[in-house]
């Protein structure tokens, strides 16, 4: 039997409604009680970071270590520097394939080739980008010799041969396109298109299809040979280990590994703005408008990098920021507002995203723009940035709890070429922000010049859009399309 | 071949034997379960690894309690009890919180039950209790007709930013249950939004938001002693509705067998998703399913993702509800499959499983298994949300020192009688991208 149904057929079905029976009085029965006059006081707990351990193979290799024995568990990373993206356009790619092609075959000591290499049923985790290449794993504890080895013969033994190669390829292709098909980064994609123009580094973060096909096994050998060695990248481990059993596990798989000629990791310079067209159109299904919103943002480091993190708090993030008070508390036109610094390289960029009914599209904009410039004309009284303080630093002892939470944090600093503690300083760069530094800070970056990028069904949007008309529309891509 | 040979040298490599040390070190918590004499059920977990504690309160009361034509009523319900109490103005709570230093807090509306989280600095818990004991007792009547016009436009704004991911969940539960289910979903969630009145929400909280109907779990940097101290002082004292708690609508099974769904949607990529029957929750047979899932989410990926390379990627869980249990797998194709051959494929895949392919991989999944309890000890909400699904399933506190013996003793004999759930489908649903439908979308149902 086959029927076929609209949608609505469906509900229209469905739809009995019997009066639900009326509340019983009183509505809350129970007494009061002299103790709910005044909430329980809260002294706020300091946050103490986790101590960073750290030595050095012959080689050149850094060995980073967080000991936490509670847990029979360890996660480990590899980590390079030079491992990284390109800043040449046509290079970018190059640095994911060869990190992709390394769990295509790796080369053990006993001469055993693993292909599709898993780890306790998982491909090691593999991240890309600007800073340089991580490889991720987790084990229990008494696994993590094994672990080791494997992750040694993984990134210093890689088989590439031309099918391992076209694998590697086509999941990237696929990687691109998966990502070209999930609205928010789509999004992001077009608002930076609006802010840098189509030639522009951080518009193409995957690498250009045509590059990526172009890619020979020799270019991917090659990559390897220059930017794989144990100068410029360390061994990272967070759990139930010390820094002495690393030392020597990472001397037995890593030791012999001799210095390569690695070139010294350049720093990137900071990108200018190409273009700038400010608000870009999606044309798509649903019910709502998406919105991002980009600007650049300080790079890593620095008191700006902590001001930073406080304004997206005061902004957006959480339930009583600025415009979640706004758009959700005071107009009830959005359920979530996110605002976040991401900084990768020598810049960051800053995005505000939400969703919106396409009619409150222009207004709940206006609203989102009016507050970051009020951040630049007036500041955060201090009220608002000591809670926005306790938030940020509450989220980051969260982080900070758990193995896999340490090892982001470490590994991330790493990359960045920042000392093994420097999380320490972020926090005191937090804990001294005051109203006046952030308001320099804000001053500064919101210039009023972002991008914009809307995604929704494109008649309505463009009804309720106001001042923000796109410069133009183009279809979300989808899967199948060409 | 060789590639299969190779892949199972990396999982035997890894083969570990769990010392009996750190076993014991890992899962030996103190806790403490008891109830207060208005009912509240309490269950508090020492444990002071990180200076936090992880407070829920679970109120056994979801979105399967709605009645016919209300729904959205319990996902309001949730919202508006954010908004102020008898004692605290208008989000003075979520105010008082994050001065707290709150690292994670939240609300959920589940089918079974309504959640309420956060995760504190131990000196903030008498706060975060106050809070909760403030929503539980003195919440209702703050509910105003301005507040609850408000939070209905803010639940349509969430209902629209989760369009996608609700809509696979509805034709899935509703092929596996029927539309006289509690489990059914309306293809929209907020259809019957605009018809919902400030009197059925009041009566909806009166209806499950009370001692008699919830949970308190503490899991954390707390003593048995203070965490007992604690729930007295701020919950003793909060009374019950005269209004006497209702049972709730029975459950039936799922009783489907073979439905074969196809969504077509202009906001759709292409997934397939594929239920099949699974052993309930709190048996032996269900940790051996929970294995399974492992060990099939190796061997599966390798043939439709590796070597196949039919799938972008695969995923298998397993779906737990009050009265049954599914596999669920959901995969998406590459570029130039069809929905249809991937299908087929996973069928295959599945239907060609042998007990001596499982052995292959079993130590792997186990291993990964048992990483991931051992986890949920590093993870205070974790080992919360653990003790409410097994309290509600299981009637008991979630206990992974049981759990991992039982785990050490599964052999492939315990999972090879699950392979004949693969045999056929309960429910298959195929979501297809098709720019040419309406808003609406397109449904079509084959049933055997």
């Amino acid at each position: 039997m086959m029927r076929k149904l609209a949608a609505c057929a469906v509900l229209a079905a469905c739809s009995q409604r019997p009066a639900l029976p009326a509340p019983t009085l009183p509505l809350t029965p129970s007494p009061d009680a002299t103790f709910r006059a005044q909430p329980p006081p809260v002294e706020v707990t300091p946050l103490t970071p986790p101590e960073v351990r750290s030595a050095e193979l012959a080689n050149g290799m850094r060995i980073l270590v967080v000991e936490r024995p509670a847990l029979p568990l360890v996660s480990l990373a590899w980590a390079s520097q030079s491992a990284r993206d390109s800043p040449a356009l046509h290079e970018r790619g190059l640095a994911a394939l060869t990190a992709r092609a390394l769990t295509q075959g790796t080369e053990l000591t006993d001469g055993r080739v693993l292909a599709h290499l898993r780890i306790n049923g998982e491909s090691p985790a593999i991240s890309v980008g600007e800073d340089g290449t991580i490889l991720r794993v987790h084990t229990p504890a008494a696994g993590l010799s094994v672990a080791v080895e494997i992750l040694a013969a993984t990134v210093r033994r890689p088989k590439f041969t031309p099918q391992g190669i076209q694998v590697a390829r086509a999941d990237q292709l696929e990687t691109m396109l998966w990502h070209s098909l999930h609205v928010d980064r789509e999004l992001r994609a077009a608002a930076l298109l609006a802010l840098f123009g189509p030639e522009h580094p951080p518009v193409t973060p995957f690498g250009r299809h045509a590059d990526v096909l172009s890619f020979t096994q020799a270019a991917v050998s090659q990559f390897h040979a220059a930017h794989y060695g144990p100068d410029n990248s360390a061994l990272v481990a967070v759990g139930a280990v010390n820094l002495e059993q690393i030392v020597e596990l990472a001397q037995r798989d890593f030791g012999d590994w001799p210095r390569s000629e690695a070139p010294a990791p350049v720093a990137a310079r900071p990108a200018p703005l190409a273009s700038w067209r400010p608000v870009q159109g999606l044309a798509g299904g649903g019910d709502q408008a998406r919105f991002a919103v980009a600007l650049p943002c300080p790079p890593p480091g620095g008191t700006p990098e902590a001001d930073f993190d406080l304004l997206a708090m005061v902004l957006a993030n959480l339930p009583l920021s600025r415009a979640t008070r706004l758009l959700r508390h005071e107009e009830g036109i959005a359920y979530a507002i996110t605002a976040r610094c991401e900084q990768t390289g020598n810049r960051g960029m800053f995005w505000v995203e939400f969703g919106v009914e396409p009619q409150h599209g222009g207004h709940a904009l206006a609203l989102v723009l009016d507050q970051m410039q009020r951040l630049r004309t007036e500041g955060v009284p201090s009220r608002e940035l000591d809670l926005a303080k306790i938030q940020l630093l509450g989220h980051f002892g969260g982080a900070l709890s758990t193995n896999e939470g340490i090892m982001k944090i470490v590994t991330t600093g790493f990359l960045r070429r920042q000392p093994p503690d420097d999380f320490a300083r972020w926090i005191e760069n937090v804990q001294t922000a005051t109203s006046s530094r952030i308001r320099e800070t804000a001053k500064h970056y919101f210039t009023g010049r972002v991008a914009i990028a809307t995604y929704g069904p494109r008649d309505a949007i463009e009804a309720g859009l106001g001042q923000f008309q796109p410069a133009e529309w183009r279809p979300l891509p989808l899967q199948g399309d060409d | 071949m060789i590639k299969l040979f190779t892949l199972a040298v990396a999982a035997c490599a890894l083969l570990l034997s769990v010392p009996a040390a750190a076993e014991g070190a890992a899962t030996s918590p103190s806790e403490a379960h008891f109830r207060l004499s208005n009912g509240l059920d309490v269950l508090i977990e020492e444990n002071h690894r990180e200076p936090h504690v992880a407070v829920v309160v679970a109120y056994d009361v979801g979105t399967r309690d709605e009645p016919a034509g209300y729904a959205s009523l319990a996902h309001l319900v949730e919202h508006l009890t954010y908004r102020r109490s008898r004692h605290l103005k208008d989000y003075a709570g979520l105010e008082l919180l994050g001065r707290a230093g709150v690292q994670t807090m939240n609300g959920e509306t589940e089918d079974d039950r309504t959640l309420y989280y956060a995760v504190v600095p131990s000196r903030a818990l008498p706060l975060a209790l106050f809070l909760e004991s403030e929503r539980m007792g003195f919440t209702l009547e703050a509910f105003d007709e301005a507040s609850f016009e408000h939070e209905r436009e803010v639940v349509r704004a969430e209902a629209q930013s989760k369009a996608m991911g609700y809509r696979i969940s509805s034709l899935i539960l509703t092929a596996l249950y029927g539309a006289d289910h509690p489990y059914f979903k309306p293809a929209s969630p907020v259809q019957d939004l605009d018809e919902l009145r400030l009197r059925d929400a009041q009566w909806f909280f009166q209806h499950g938001y009370r001692p008699d109907n919830a949970h308190l779990i503490l899991v954390g940097d707390i003593t048995l002693g203070a965490g007992r101290a604690l729930a007295e002082r701020y919950f003793g004292g909060l009374v019950n509705p005269a209004l006497p708690l209702a049972p709730r609508r029975p459950l039936a099974p799922a009783r489907a067998s073979g439905v074969r769904v196809t969504s077509r949607s202009h906001d759709y990529t292409s997934v397939v998703v594929a239920a099949y029957r699974a052993p309930a929750y709190g048996s032996r047979a269900h940790l051996a399913a929970e294995l399974l899932v492992r060990a099939l989410g190796t061997l599966v990926t390798s043939e439709l993702v590796d070597h196949e390379r039919l799938a972008l990627f695969l995923k298998v869980e397993l779906h737990d509800t009050a009265v049954d249990s599914q596999f669920l797998f959901e995969t998406s194709p590459r570029q130039g499959v069809s929905l249809e051959s991937l299908e087929t494929a996973l069928g295959q895949v599945l239907a060609k499983l042998t007990p001596e392919r499982l052995a292959s991989v079993l130590h792997e999944a186990r291993s990964a298994l048992l990483e991931q309890e051992w986890m949920t000890l590093e993870d205070p909400l974790a080992r919360a949300r653990a003790h409410v699904e097994a309290l509600a399933f299981d009637g008991r506190p979630y206990d992974a020192e049981q759990r991992i013996h039982a785990l050490l003793g599964l052999t492939e004999a315990d999972l090879t009688p699950l392979l004949e759930s693969f045999s056929r489908p309960l429910v298959v649903v195929d979501t297809l991208h098709d720019g040419s439908v309406g808003d609406a979308g397109v449904i079509e149902v084959t049933t055997p």
